[in-house]
């Protein structure tokens, strides 16, 4: 029984890390999958220019 | 060559990539002063290069624009009768002297990358003196009275909401802070050289240089309206906490290659207009 008891008391740090990782990855989550890129060429005052130059 | 010719070189290299490019022109992209040039055949040419200039832009894939006051230099039919069907004037105070009535579409709505996006455009007012002077049968109303009203309309229909503003930078500063709903203002008008991304209410406030010199390039990584964070070149913004960006202008110089295509384009364009001319 105390035997039993020590070996599951060993394995609770790994069992938090696991849950710690999980709890980060389901938080950033979100964030990541809400997140959406987009480029924007953008310009003004052309000013009847076709070629210029210089 | 510059210009339209590494124009579509280089919009043609952003379109190969995986993330959408919305294009944007935020004014006085045909006329270089407010009025035509007096001798008739000077006018006639301008006309055909302005007329050469949304047909070669709408080819690039530009499909709308905000009027500037230059743009109006040979009056608002002339623009109806360049802009085709695949291509809008944006202007939401540009009306008709008389009825008051809009001449143009004030916004138009695009989707891009999963978002929906309305594009605003407003046109100094403080020039109707000069639209007068052209003749011009139109009045510009002060964005104050039409603006905060259509942006509280679009704004819980779309996502992003951009105005194209033919405002300088201080009045557009004034338009941000009376507008917190405004993601973003590129403008047009006021010869400053390029302006990076400057924050404004909830905004960003951007323009390029002059004459087709410049391109500005925003990347953005949208996690819903709010401030902004401005993020290093290459980052990526899934871990902070609202929208990030970063930006830059690309030189149209001898680094980008010009477009055969587009070249041919533009000597056709040129031949036309100083046949015009002569």
């Amino acid at each position: 029984m105390k035997a039993q008891k020590k070996h599951r008391n060993r394995h609770h740090p790994v069992l938090f890390s696991l849950l710690f990782i999980l709890g980060l990855g389901l938080g950033l989550l979100p964030q990541a999958l809400h997140a959406k890129t987009l480029r924007i060429v953008y310009s003004n005052d052309n000013l009847g220019e076709l070629a210029p130059c210089g | 060559m510059g210009g339209l010719s590494k124009k579509s070189t280089f919009i043609s290299s952003i379109h190969t990539t995986t993330t959408p490019a919305l294009l944007l022109d935020a004014g006085n992209m045909l006329f270089k002063t407010r009025s035509l040039p007096g001798d008739k055949r000077e006018a006639e040419a301008a006309r055909i290069r302005a007329r050469g200039l949304v047909a070669a832009n709408r080819q690039i894939g530009l499909g709308f624009a905000g009027i500037g006051t230059n743009d109006l230099a040979a009056g608002p039919a002339f623009l109806k009768d360049i802009s085709g069907k695949d291509f809008t004037w944006l202007s939401l105070n540009l009306v008709e002297e008389k009825s008051g009535r809009s001449l143009f579409p004030g916004s138009t709505k695009v989707q891009a990358a999963g978002l929906t996006i309305a594009v605003l455009a407003v046109t100094n007012h403080e020039s109707a003196a000069a639209a007068v002077a052209n003749g011009g049968s139109y009045g510009i109303r002060p964005w104050r009275e039409v603006l905060p009203q259509r942006i509280a309309q679009l704004r819980p229909e779309v996502d992003i909401l951009i105005l194209l503003s033919n405002y300088p930078l201080s009045e557009n500063q004034e338009i941000a802070r009376s507008c917190p709903q405004l993601d973003m203002i590129f403008q047009s008008g006021f010869a400053m050289g390029n302006l990076p991304p400057l924050a404004a209410g909830n905004a960003l406030i951007s323009q390029t240089e002059i004459r087709g010199r410049y391109l500005g390039l925003l990347e953005i990584d949208w996690q819903g309206h709010g401030p902004w964070q401005q993020r290093a070149r290459g980052a990526t913004g899934s871990r902070t906490v609202g929208s990030s960006f970063n930006q830059r202008f690309i030189p149209l110089n001898s680094v980008i290659a010009d477009n055969p295509a587009m070249d041919a384009v533009v000597q056709r364009i040129e031949q036309q207009a100083r046949a015009a001319a002569n």
